[in-house]
């Protein structure tokens, strides 16, 4: 698992700003909710930042893509703390490279994403979005995203999905495109390591091996699951019911185990002890009809998952990300960041 | 750099390698099989992700099933990590690709590649897929798949899947939609049924039993293991109905690495390929060269591939008769591009990847008792998927059980169209649509086990401008990674609306009270195409432009077979195309399952 112990080591390293900006992310994204706990028990109140996983999830950040032969490296992280009013976050990169050379080692992107997450947080100051005043003190050394409220935190993130936030100015001009994926995978691995069984290992460092899972702390069950009702890792279940079928159909035979009226054209189906079989039948493709556009053209606006990269063959998609300035968080660590090739 | 040779290189160990592998080493050729990733429940590696262990197994005997237990522990957190394409090394991340768009590509690296993640559902395309649509080749056929669908069907045991609460509720749904049961294994109609799936049926003890008053009894009181295990109590065989398809379902525990449910092509088809006796399987190579000959006039000829080992570092090269491609839809036209093989247009160009989209009811208990007798949909239990609705032209649906985890980060988690709360659905037919986070996510969370997602699979058409390029001075250790990207056509997103909007049909007409739509990101998990017949390959599957050069994988595949779930076909197509190197380079095949 890509926690690795040296990713771990430089989570350890991290800035206090960055690791403000993942608590920040957390809560926002899992929060407590005491309100949930009078509707629904008070095991709905508590939230990530309850299980401690801001860390993880940093970690997680910075351990998720293989690089290889890349130095070590630090980012200072420090946001300038006056956003200033035109919504453009000022940012000191500071390199320094480390001793030791790993020449197996992950890309570093956790100060970038975090980041990525204030110059959102300035825009949306900027335009007055922000239903709540910013509040400096919600988070330790918290960056401009730590000091908006949970929903404006949200509506931060979202303007990165409308690739609305200016962020040339980030380190290696960090473009929109790179943007409106940190809102995706912010959301969406907070979430699914939320929900999965993620707080019951003592130390998810270890390797595989020697690592030590338990479904309760505290002998209570995780968390999580008991948010969801969730039963646990189960080797199986007693919940085999039968088959379906019809009367007409080759599937499904033998005992009904549950009869239904049905409202199909066909025979009401049934559920039956037995599998029955799919029939290898003869079949005629002559009346086949497209029911849909085969043109093959995108829609006018580009439709849903278009983006800036637009209609394009992939040689021009790559041209675009060479000249591009980044768009690729990997080569950027490496160049852009460091403003140095990788020797190889 | 040490030098062996063998009749027949395959590179890539996943879905469809194997399947080559395993019909020529019945044919009596030597074969390599390459593979990137580690070898799971193999003695040589006791530990897969923390040490580099032996180099080759060829021996059936090393194959275990303890220490695939050990080694698949079904946890989601734990398996998504392991599997997901990347190298061995359980300190390193997974090996990066570009997408420019906020899509991703959802591979496993590893022998049985992305099978060891994949649900096992084996429908065949459909018929017009192939014949009707403007995308293969007019000399190949539906028919001519079939003897080779057959073959496959026996060896992996698809049947059809059983039912559970989730299957009932969505086939309730579909019938009060007034949809047919379709029991056809060649689909030409609209229609739902039970999953074919390459999973084995669950033991008759995990029955619920159902009295005459309606009330059902759970009365099973075993522990799941297989009778092998000494430590089974009231041991079962086949499915043991936990929804842990794509977290490696090692069920039963204590099974041989033989007698796991869920056919993987690493359970189904890698024993029958070592019991050939002339099948060397090697992982943790990453192939990064294809060697060819220039010498001849004419096209170049594969003669070997250079590979890397992923602990060392180390490089050798084999050379071989022939060289099969199988690394993937992605990696197969990135080795080709990375190679300086000629070129060709359309290498990696036209990927289909089925532009998905999650659609999810949630039920009131009361309603869930009255349906299916019990006030909870339980996705964690069944098999993954086991319920598909059919809609040729369109794509398909399919039901989808999963831990909580999983289901958080499907349903949830990703939206080409932001969070909830930047849309506004009262004219759509869902109730909600997009990213969730914050009080609302954890309100929809603590439905879980009331909820039923259903996948959204459409029929999307390959497209010059979409597929995989490499991106020269973005490398890894590999060479330039690879470029994906994908932007569907105003059909592909008419066919996935038409599909949402039919799911969120079935699931009112189940009964669920509220119906939320992702709208997700492209999410790549079916691809394919970016090789295509016709285009790159020949209808044996060999290279116009590079001779004794072959591919055996997805990427062969002229379009998206129409929706149905691609790795029956993938594997059919291999098993084809093996019997056609036999024939074209070995002069060797005798029994040929189909005819040339
Ligand atoms: C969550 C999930 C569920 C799915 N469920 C289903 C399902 O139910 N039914 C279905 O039909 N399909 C399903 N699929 C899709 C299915 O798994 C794939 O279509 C199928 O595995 C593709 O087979 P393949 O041989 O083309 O590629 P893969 O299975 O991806 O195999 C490629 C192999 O090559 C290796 N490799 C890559 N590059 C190199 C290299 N350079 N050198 C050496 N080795 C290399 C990889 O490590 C991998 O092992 C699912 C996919 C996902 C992600």
């Amino acid at each position: 698992m890509p926690s690795s112990a040296s990713a771990a080591d430089t989570a350890e390293e991290t800035d206090p700003t960055t690791r403000a900006t993942y608590r920040a992310v957390l809560d926002a994204v899992v929060p407590a909710t005491p309100e949930l706990a009078d509707d629904l028990g008070p095991e709905h109140e508590p939230g990530g930042l309850d299980i401690g996983m801001a860390e993880y999830l940093l970690a997680v950040t910075n351990s998720i893509f293989s690089m290889y032969d890349a130095p070590r490296f630090v980012v200072e992280a420090t946001v300038h703390q006056e956003v200033d009013v035109a919504g453009k976050a000022e940012v000191k990169v500071h390199q320094e490279v480390a001793t030791e050379q790993d020449p197996e080692f992950n890309a570093r992107l956790a100060e970038t994403v975090a980041k990525i997450c204030d110059a959102a947080a300035a825009e949306l100051l900027a335009r007055g979005d922000n239903e709540d005043q910013p509040d400096p003190t919600r988070f330790d050394a918290g960056g401009t995203f730590a000091s908006l409220s949970r929903p404006d935190r949200l509506r931060a993130l979202s303007l990165l999905d409308d690739r609305e936030v200016e962020t040339t100015r980030l380190p290696g001009g960090a473009r929109e495109s790179t943007a409106a994926l940190v809102p995706q995978l912010l959301v969406a691995f907070t979430e699914g390591i939320y929900y999965s069984e993620w707080e019951g290992y003592d130390d998810i460092r270890q390797p595989p091996s020697e690592r030590e899972f338990g479904a309760t702390v505290d002998g209570e069950r995780l968390q999580s699951w008991r948010q969801t009702d969730f039963p646990g890792i189960i080797a199986g279940s007693n919940s085999f019911r039968g088959y379906w079928g019809t009367p007409d159909a080759s599937l499904g035979e033998g005992r009904i185990w549950k009869a239904f009226a049905g409202d199909g054209d066909g025979a009401p189906p049934r559920i039956y002890y037995d599998q029955g079989e799919f029939t290898d039948n003869d079949y005629d493709t002559g009346g086949y009809e497209e029911p849909f556009d085969t043109s093959g053209d995108p829609p006018e606006d580009g439709g849903p998952v278009s983006g800036e990269a637009g209609v394009k063959r992939p040689e021009d998609a790559v041209e675009d990300a060479r000249e591009g300035v980044d768009d690729d968080l990997l080569d950027r660590a490496r160049t852009d960041l460091l403003g140095q090739e990788v020797q190889r | 750099m040490s030098h062996v040779d063998h009749d027949v290189v395959i590179v890539g160990a996943g879905g469809d390698g194997p399947v080559a592998a395993w019909r020529l080493g019945h044919l009596g050729l030597d074969v390599l099989l390459l593979e990137a990733g580690p070898f799971y429940g193999n003695e040589k590696w006791e530990k897969p992700t923390e040490e580099p262990g032996a180099e080759t197994s060829s021996d059936p005997a090393d194959l275990s099933g303890a220490l695939l237990d050990e080694q698949f522990t079904t946890r989601e957190l734990e398996m998504i990590f392991k599997l997901i394409f990347g190298p061995a090394d359980h300190e390193r991340g997974f090996w990066l690709r570009k997408f420019p768009q906020s899509g991703i590509t959802i591979q496993a690296a590893g022998v049985g590649g992305t099978t060891l993640i994949y649900t096992g559902n084996h429908p065949r395309a459909y018929p017009a897929a192939i014949d009707e649509q403007p995308h293969w080749p007019d000399t190949f056929s539906y028919e001519d798949l079939l003897p080779y669908y057959r073959r496959m069907e026996d060896l992996l045991d698809v049947q059809p899947a059983p039912v559970t609460a989730k299957e009932e509720l969505f086939f309730q749904g579909a019938e009060a939609q007034g949809y047919d049961l379709i029991d056809d294994k060649n689909v030409t109609d609209v229609g739902y049924r039970p999953q074919p799936n390459a999973i084995r049926g669950p033991d008759e003890k995990l029955r619920v039993e159902r009295r005459g008053d309606g009330q059902l009894a759970e009365t099973y009181d075993g522990n799941y293991r297989h009778p092998s295990d000494p430590d089974a109590v009231d041991p079962v065989e086949g499915h043991t109905l936990a929804t842990t398809e794509i977290t490696g379902n090692p069920h039963p525990l204590g099974a041989p690495y033989e007698e796991k449910a869920k056919r993987t092509s690493a359970i189904g088809v890698v024993p029958k390929a070592m019991e050939t006796g002339n099948v060397t399987i090697r992982p943790n190579a990453f192939v990064t060269d294809v060697l060819v000959d220039r010498s001849l006039g004419g096209n170049p000829e594969a003669t070997g591939v250079e590979y890397r080992d992923t602990w060392s570092g180390d490089k050798e090269s084999v050379s071989a008769e022939a060289v099969v491609l199988a690394a993937g839809t992605i990696e197969t036209p990135r080795l080709w591009l990375n190679s300086g093989l000629p070129r060709n247009d359309w290498v990696g160009k036209g990927m289909t990847i089925h532009f998905g989209d999650n659609v999810m009811g949630f039920w009131e208990e009361d309603v869930l008792e009255e349906r299916v007798g019990k006030p909870t949909a339980d996705p964690q239990e069944g098999q993954t998927i086991a319920a598909r609705f059919d809609y040729p032209g369109v794509g398909m649906l399919q039901t989808t059980g999963s831990y909580a985890g999983v289901a958080a980060l499907l349903g949830f988690g990703a939206s080409a169209s932001g969070f909830t709360f930047t849309n506004d659905p009262t004219e759509a037919p869902w109730d909600t649509i997009g990213r969730l986070a914050g009080p609302k996510l954890k309100r929809f969370l603590s439905r879980y086990r009331e909820a039923l997602p259903v996948l959204v699979v459409t029929d999307d058409r390959p497209h010059e401008r979409n597929g995989v390029s490499v991106a020269p001075g973005i490398e890894d250790e590999h060479g330039p990674i690879p470029q994906v990207n994908y932007v569907p056509s105003t059909g592909d997103i008419q066919r996935r609306d038409e599909l949402a909007e039919t799911a969120t049909e079935i699931l009112k007409d189940a009964g669920a009270d509220h119906v939320h739509r992702s709208d997700s990101p492209a999410t790549a998990i079916h691809i394919h195409s970016t090789m295509a017949m016709g285009k790159v390959v020949d209808t044996a599957c060999e290279a116009y432009d590079v001779d004794r050069l072959f591919v055996a994988d997805h990427s062969a595949l002229a379009n998206g077979v129409g929706g149905p779930n691609p790795t029956n076909t993938g594997q059919s197509l291999a098993l084809r195309t093996a019997e056609r190197i036999a024939d074209r380079y070995f002069d060797c095949l005798s029994d040929p399952i189909g005819s040339s």
